[in-house]
């Protein structure tokens, strides 16, 4: 379990976190989703014991982060930001090297076991620098859950992997959970932290601006609901004209209308299309999303 | 097993493994090898082909005793403006006296033969020097024929001691290297980020690599010392030699980490080291070549190449236990800077880091300012010397202006004691004015301990330590009240005003 009670970090003159407080409960995914900068990766640094806090607690398992550091980091999986490799070695080297630390027994035997996870089997023998980007976050994720760890703490696990092993890594998160491990994640993909996390919290400029189960965040901005609507793509001046019309949100191809009724909704789009003189391609009702109580709750970022 | 001791072991086992580093080490080695006979060479033919050094600047500074009766070689030898002779009754005497230090060789003449003897020391070799040429010239005067010379010391040793530590001490700054890698590569690569979650405490992490790095430096003294024996450059003392060595060696590895500790990548910290490798050698080369100056010779013994070059010209001297000891303190001391850098937080993120977060680091470990402000003048000391040495060395060579000397010595030192307070940043002037008073005791104390030859010559060395910190004391006050240059130009007038007035009396 981590527990986390107004946990504050200040660089010199700069308050990175203000005063941060939540519980994960042992067996849950915890995620802290926020915009570059909110102070996440300071969180799971503090709790890592890297940094030390400037104020407030925090309790891994019963363990306080600044009296019991040593043996804190006994019993979390820590998977920094980026890979965190030495290039020279081979990646069964790299992990036989952390194994070695942890004082692993049958190290062997543990490290085949992790290569497999990670499904680097066939390529243990190989210099990590000749590792690919996903590769190289593999080795680390399996650094990271060598010594059995009772807590993981996983700062954007996904970033930079393609989407087969993003997807690949994320449903091992579950399986993770599901043996009972605790996980506390950072991660600014909405669809991701909407996947694994039980529980959520919004960061924005180093505070928790919302906290709950992704279903309880996405209905405190449900009640917003958007038309989508996509534009002949030689539109130009006049889907701008469409958008100011409409006072929608324009997001990539698609247009958002916001719809109290969505019935009046799409009549409002329809006298607008024709008095712009656009012809649209799609229209069709949008859910809210994670993604849409992100925005809400980190607006004026 | 503790995790620091696998880290130890791990971070051993990568050094041995690096073929392309061990590749290095021997080419190294090779490499001064190739020297070493042309060394041994040059050696023996400078035994028989040598002339009067040309030292205008000494006057008797040798001490000859003679026994028996040679009217014709005694008559030249007293024309020796660089020989004081002293007649003596009986050879037993005369060794009593070299033993004593009193002579700096005897000639001993027993009917038609005549035998030198000295002790091996430089000066006893520049005597021997003395009376060959001495010799030549009553031979050539055709006077004496059959006379004949018998050396029992000759100057070989002495130059043999003087060249060999270049040799010996090349491949050494190779063997130091791998701490640089260990740390600036770790920092570069983040890697320190993954080792700092790992259950070993930080300071372990550091005392990891460097005792790792000292291992490698052991084994590596050892084989080096055996290869030179099978050349032909034997050490008297074998023991002491690698324990000597060994020292030398975790002296550089741990200024080595010092610079990898504060220096932003393995490019960086690879030049640093470079720099202050050749400074600390250049150091201590100076201080151990002292011994040829008959006033300063005593204090040569403080450097360990003195030590080192004494074994291998084959002379048997004590295993120098002060030596050691000053070369643990510098050890312990540029260590605990590292600690103090390594344990900041900041470290393992900084991508820039430098003189600031040492002493961020300093304050963590220390606590308070005022302890802080006492171990930054031990660190402008240890910036003075180097400093000083490179400065003087070319402004004589420009000018000898007494005057010039003089001021430039007061204004290395308040500047240099300047840095910790620009680092500290006292805020107001009475901050300002005790930190300066600490940094200035401190850096008094330093010098007070190296510039004492006896420990007794330490209560003697109050006024100066009181004056540092009355300088330092009077800039720490102008830079606390924003005035930081005014209070350095002062505390410089008043320091040259010092030297002249009180510093050149007491020399």
């Amino acid at each position: 379990m981590i527990r986390v009670e107004g946990l504050a970090k200040n660089f010199g003159g700069f308050q990175a976190v203000k005063g941060v407080s939540f519980t994960a409960n042992e067996g849950e995914i915890f995620g802290i989703a926020g915009p570059n900068g909110a102070g996440k990766s300071t969180i799971v640094k503090m709790l890592s014991t890297i940094l030390s806090p400037s104020s407030g607690e925090a309790e891994i398992n019963g363990l306080d982060i600044r009296r019991d550091a040593q043996e804190i980091r006994r019993i979390i999986g820590y998977l920094p930001e980026e890979p965190r490799v030495y290039d020279y070695l081979s990646g069964r080297s790299f992990l036989r090297f952390f194994a070695n630390i942890y004082g692993i027994r049958d190290t062997d035997r543990r490290i085949q076991e992790m290569l497999k996870f990670v499904g680097l089997l066939e390529h243990a023998g190989r210099k990590i620098g000749d590792y690919s980007k996903g590769m190289k976050q593999r080795i680390s994720i399996a650094r990271a859950l060598l010594h059995d760890p009772e807590v993981l703490i996983l700062d954007e696990p996904t970033m930079g992997l393609d989407p087969a092993s993003a997807r690949e890594l994320r449903e091992k998160v579950l399986g993770l959970r599901d043996e009972g491990k605790t996980i506390l994640i950072c991660t600014h993909y909405m669809d991701e932290a909407d996947f694994l996390c039980d529980k959520l919290a919004i960061l924005n400029q180093g505070k928790i601006a919302a906290i709950g189960k992704p279903e309880a965040l996405k209905a405190r901005v449900g009640k917003k609901r958007y038309v989508s609507v996509v534009l002949e793509e030689t539109a130009g001046d006049r889907e701008r004209k469409f958008v100011r019309l409409l006072k929608a949100r324009q997001r990539g191809r698609a247009i958002l209308v916001e719809a109290a009724d969505t019935g009046l909704a799409i009549k409002r789009i329809h006298d607008a299309s024709k008095a712009c003189g656009v012809r649209m391609l799609s229209i069709r009702n949008v859910e809210p999303s994670l993604d849409d109580a992100f925005i809400e709750f980190t607006r004026g970022h | 097993m503790d995790p620091a001791l696998q880290l130890f072991k791990w971070e051993l086992s990568q050094i041995f493994l690096d073929r392309g580093f061990i590749a290095k080490i021997i080419i190294g080695m090779g490499i001064s090898l190739l020297l070493l006979p042309f060394l041994l060479n040059s050696l023996s033919s400078f035994a028989t082909n040598v002339n009067t050094p040309n030292l205008p600047f000494v006057y008797k500074i040798i001490t000859i005793g003679v026994v028996g009766e040679y009217p014709a070689l005694v008559g030249i030898l007293e024309g020796n403006t660089l020989l004081s002779v002293i007649h003596l009754d009986d050879e037993e005497n005369a060794r009593r006296l070299l033993a004593n230090g009193e002579l700096n060789g005897f000639l001993a003449v027993s009917g038609r033969s005549v035998k030198f003897v000295g002790n091996g020391n430089p000066l006893s070799s520049l005597a021997e020097l003395q009376v060959r040429e001495a010799l030549d010239k009553v031979v050539k005067a055709g006077s004496n024929p059959d006379v004949k010379v018998i050396q029992e010391h000759s100057i070989e040793p002495f130059v043999k001691g003087i060249i060999s530590p270049f040799i010996i001490f090349s491949p050494l700054l190779l063997w130091c290297l791998p701490i640089i890698q260990s740390i600036s590569y770790d920092r570069e690569n983040k890697m320190l980020e993954a080792l700092f979650s790992l259950p070993i405490d930080r300071r372990k992490i550091f005392l990891a690599k460097v005792f790792a790095n000292l291992a490698f430096a052991i084994f590596a003294s050892f084989v080096w010392m055996l290869v030179l024996g099978a050349f032909g450059l034997n050490f008297v003392n074998f023991l002491g030699g690698l324990v000597m060595l060994s020292a030398i060696s975790l002296l550089i590895i741990s200024l080595n980490g010092l610079v990898s500790t504060i220096s932003s990548n393995v490019k960086n910290a690879t030049l640093a080291s470079g720099i202050v490798s050749t400074i600390v050698f250049s150091f201590l080369f100076i201080i151990s070549l002292l011994r040829i100056n008959p006033y300063l010779a005593e204090f040569s013994s403080v450097s360990p190449v003195t030590y080192i070059s004494y074994q291998v010209s084959g002379i048997l001297t004590p295993f120098p236990l002060e030596t050691l000891l000053l070369l643990l303190l510098a050890i312990i001391s540029a260590n605990l800077l590292s600690v103090a850098a390594f344990s900041t937080e900041k470290f393992a993120f900084s991508l820039n880091p430098g003189i600031a977060q040492l002493y961020e680091g300093m304050q963590e470990l220390l606590g308070k300012p005022a302890y802080s402000a006492f171990a930054m003048g031990f660190v402008a000391f240890c910036l003075t010397l180097p400093v000083q040495v490179i400065s003087l060395g070319i402004l004589l060579f420009i000018s000898s202006s007494y005057w010039i000397v003089i001021f430039l010595l007061a204004a290395m030192e308040e500047s240099l004691k300047f840095i910790p307070l620009g680092v500290m940043k006292p805020s107001n002037w009475s901050e300002g004015a005790l930190w300066g008073a600490i940094i200035g005791l401190s850096f008094g104390i330093c010098e007070s301990v190296l510039f004492a030859p006896h420990l007794e010559f330490i209560p003697l060395r109050a006024i100066p330590i009181a004056a540092h910190s009355l300088f330092t004391l009077i800039m720490g006050a102008g830079y606390g009240a924003r005035r930081p240059y005014l209070g350095l130009s002062i505390a410089i007038i008043l320091h040259f005003v010092y030297n002249e007035t009180v510093l050149s009396r007491l020399i």
